[in-house]
């Protein structure tokens, strides 16, 4: 296994023109506004801005869990692009089961379920057949093999989030979404989900989105897309973490 | 304070404690319209004892004279009339007539007269002619027929006592619902200064109130039925006596208010404590993940044990035996039977803790291993696991009403079987079965509304698993399908406890009934009713699931992720 893909050449996730509003008149809130955004494959992409600026949505739209008023998002799957808007509600389910993983921030795992199912939820619910040895590579790699047949209540915050990277990285999907996943950890536990989600891209060569408003968690980022009232104001290819705080700290200004 | 948090509970409380009053109000009506009937009928009877004596003073009852021949009876008939106090002498009935005194005037109206009168005709008859006052005599025309309003009042007070168990189960699961869903606003009540004996006498009051309500629609419903039953089919109960018009009076207004409160209050005891318990940080914290699965405490099996072995025991020695009473302690064997049967069940009810839990979640995996329904049905099955206390009570509740109606329908079926040479009227034994069943489908009915009150607490606990689960691809036909599965599993468990049990009783009510010599009771399977059963309690489960199951399925994914 190689250390280093480069990045490819191709995008799996392009969204063009996507608007939102939510509410009328003076109450309106408009958290996309006209905005488009290019996702590289096989790499990792950290998506920052203040509160309010949009970002929240513009995952949910990317993620095919909440739909635009108005643009488009295609996912650049193996079998060819899929776009996720004008879905009906069956077939987004599908495309987010079949090429889109997730982690959150909490609350990422089902609690009657042992992290083996969690892992194979995704599977499970298409009916699709899982590639053990996959499984077999990726929970050694996070050190899980242990903890299979455990509950998520008998996990710590740390071994939750890995029993996550680990079901998003066992679907090979398109791209993983990262909602804020270091938000409720401690900062090394914090650090320990970030080193993974690197490793997956490093290693099983995943696309990562990840959104939040921790610059030292951006720092480990390939790029980072940063957001303020619904657009994208600039793309900053391996910032370091300083530079991340102070334009952060600029754009609440 | 305490009325600001108790306006407040009940604005937030949703349609959930309706649903739990209505479990409240079936039971009083039943409880208040058995009095009122039997109340009816007793003052029926009554009627028909005064018109049956038709105003006489004294009532002669010369049955061993009609032995000496036509002549003796004459010949008293003509020394009564002769005597001064004596007005009338009616002879009335047929066969062996009753010789019916009227009094002159002066002896009806003083008490010292008439007993004068009454030592004059005591003084013509012999030993073996009984004689009755007019009051001796309605007296003791009542007693003979009142037996049936008391058994009446009984059987239905019997059955309304039943649906308050099950109603204060469902009520207690009820109010754990709404305590539940209100935890973020109890946490903002206690960060502003609520007291947690505050909230906990709010809970409490909120219980007491509902009682309230519940028992007056109850009552007045009770009333309805009863008047409505009592003028419609006056001769309900055959037997000569009508019944009159039922009339609402204070006892059982009273008595129906006490039951539905304390059974309320009761039942919302426990969770008026956890509300009180609700710290302030509540309104801040996001939902954890629950840890589920907290261990059976050890008391409890014990004590479900120590109840059930004896009682099984006690129902097969009744059921076995060739005596119609214990020749130790001489009491009945059906009433042993009875008492054994009640211990087994309680013990039951009590070892639910231990079975229903696992069954359920057993029971979720075959099925998802039959049809294929993974992973729903599997999930479904530890979901009911995850929350072992709410599940079991839920389950209890519908066992109470499930094993009633088996052990009715085994048992006449039971019946009928062994009477079916000697007697040919199986008419009859349908007949009351089918009230029976009609009488216990009210505990079945107040059980139904407990499992749709536990499937939507189900279904509000799990809002962000809900929404977890369609991020991560679940169509909103596997969500709603999962709360619909977890209902009917529930109800599954309920029926095969309840079956296997309610064959037991029936087998064995009917075997300590019978106590003959060398005749042995088989079972008999009534196959089609119990399919029946179960098909009406899995349809109800699932009916009471719908609305839950649709308010899962319908969870937005992208909804309550963050934070």
């Amino acid at each position: 296994m190689t250390t280093h893909t480069p990045v490819a050449a191709l995008d799996a996730v392009t969204a063009e023109h996507l608007s939102k509003t939510y509410g009328t008149g003076d109450a309106a809130v408009r958290p996309l506004r006209d905005l488009s955004l290019r996702i590289p494959n096989a790499s990792f992409t950290a998506i920052m801005g203040p509160s309010g600026s949009g970002k929240s949505t513009l995952m949910h739209v990317l993620a095919g869990l909440d739909a635009p008023d108005s643009g488009e998002v295609i996912l650049h799957t193996a079998e060819g692009p899929v776009a996720l808007t004008g879905l009906s509600d069956k077939t987004l389910t599908a495309a987010r089961r079949d090429h889109i993983g997730f982690i959150f921030q909490a609350y990422n795992l089902v609690p009657a379920m042992t992290a083996e199912e969690n892992i194979l939820l995704p599977a499970s619910l298409g009916g699709r057949s899982v590639d053990r040895n996959l499984l077999h590579t990726v929970t050694r790699r996070l050190g899980l093999t242990d903890r299979l047949h455990h509950r998520p209540a008998e996990l710590s915050g740390g071994q939750q989030q890995r029993v996550a990277v680990a079901r998003a990285l066992v679907s090979r999907p398109t791209v993983i979404f990262a909602d804020e996943p270091t938000g409720n950890l401690d900062s090394r536990t914090g650090a320990e989900v970030m080193a993974l989600l690197r490793t997956a891209v490093d290693e099983f060569s995943q696309t990562v989105v990840m959104v939040t408003h921790d610059a030292a968690a951006a720092a480990q980022a390939d790029r980072t897309v940063m957001l303020a009232d619904g657009h994208v104001t600039e793309t900053l290819e391996k910032p370091s973490a300083e530079h991340l705080a102070a334009r952060m700290i600029e754009a609440a200004h | 304070m305490r009325a600001a948090v108790l306006r407040t509970n009940i604005r937030s409380s949703g349609g959930r404690l309706w649903a739990a009053a209505s479990a409240i109000t079936i039971s009083v009506t039943f409880i208040v319209a058995g009095m009122l009937l039997a109340d009816s009928l007793q003052r029926g009877i009554e009627a028909q004892a005064a018109e049956e004596i038709g105003g006489a003073d004294i009532v002669l009852e010369p049955y061993a004279l009609y032995e000496e021949g036509e002549e003796a009876v004459d010949q008293l008939v003509s020394d009564l009339t002769a005597l001064d106090s004596v007005a009338e002498v009616d002879i009335r009935g047929e066969g062996f007539p009753s010789l019916q005194l009227i009094l002159e005037e002066e002896h009806r109206e003083d008490p010292d007269a008439a007993q004068e009168a009454r030592d004059e005709v005591q003084g013509l008859i012999d030993d073996d002619t009984a004689l009755f006052t007019q009051q001796e005599y309605i007296d003791q025309w009542i007693e003979l027929r009142t037996g049936g309003a008391t058994a009446l009042q009984f059987v239905l007070g019997g059955f309304g006592a039943i649906a308050a168990f099950v109603s204060a189960i469902v009520i207690a699961n009820t109010f754990q619902v709404v305590v539940a869903s209100r935890r973020k606003t109890l946490g903002l009540l206690r960060a502003v200064g609520a007291g947690s004996a505050q909230l906990r006498s709010a809970a409490l009051g909120e219980g007491a109130l509902l009682g309230a309500a519940a028992s007056v629609a109850g009552i007045l419903l009770g009333w309805v039925a009863a008047w409505g039953l009592t003028v419609s089919r006056a001769d309900l109960f055959g037997g000569g006596a009508d019944l009159l018009p039922a009339q609402l009076t204070p006892a059982p207004a009273l008595i129906g208010v006490l039951i539905g409160v304390g059974v309320t209050v009761f039942a919302s005891a426990w969770p008026a404590v956890r509300s009180g318990r609700t710290s302030p940080m509540e309104a801040l914290r996001p939902a954890d993940l629950s840890s589920g699965g907290a261990a059976v405490p050890m008391v409890r099996t014990l004590a479900g044990l120590l109840f059930a072995v004896p009682g099984f025991g006690l129902t097969v020695y009744a059921a076995a035996s060739e005596h119609y009473s214990d020749p130790v302690t001489g009491l009945a064997m059906p009433l042993l039977g009875i008492a054994g049967g009640m211990l087994t069940f309680f013990g039951t009810l009590l070892l639910g803790r231990l079975m229903i839990p696992v069954l359920v979640d057993r029971l979720g995996r075959l099925v998802g291993a039959v049809t294929g329904l993974r992973p729903s049905a599997p999930l479904a099955g530890r979901t009911a696991r995850q929350s072992p206390g709410r599940t079991t009570a839920t389950a209890s509740a519908l066992l109470v009403g499930v094993t009633l109606v088996v052990t009715f329908t085994v048992g006449a079926a039971t019946t009928q079987a062994f009477l079916e040479e000697e007697f040919s009227d199986q008419g009859m034994i349908d007949q009351v079965l089918a009230v029976v069943l009609l009488l216990v489908a009210v505990s079945v009915v107040v059980a139904i509304i407990g499992v749709s009150n536990t499937m939507a607490l189900s279904v509000m606990e799990r809002r962000r698993e809900a929404a977890l689960l369609r991020a991560l691809g679940s169509t909103r036909g596997t969500m709603g399908r999962m709360v619909s599965i977890e209902a009917l599993l529930l109800a599954l468990v309920a029926l095969l406890i309840g079956t296997a049990l309610g064959t037991f009783f029936g087998w064995a009510g009917v075997s300590s009934l019978i106590a003959l010599e060398e005749v042995s009771i088989g079972v008999a399977m009534p196959w089609g009713r119990l399919a029946l059963i179960w098909c009406a309690a899995a349809g109800a489960a699932l009916l009471a699931a719908w609305l839950p199951a649709r308010s899962f399925a319908q969870t937005p994914p992208a909804q309550g992720l963050a934070g």
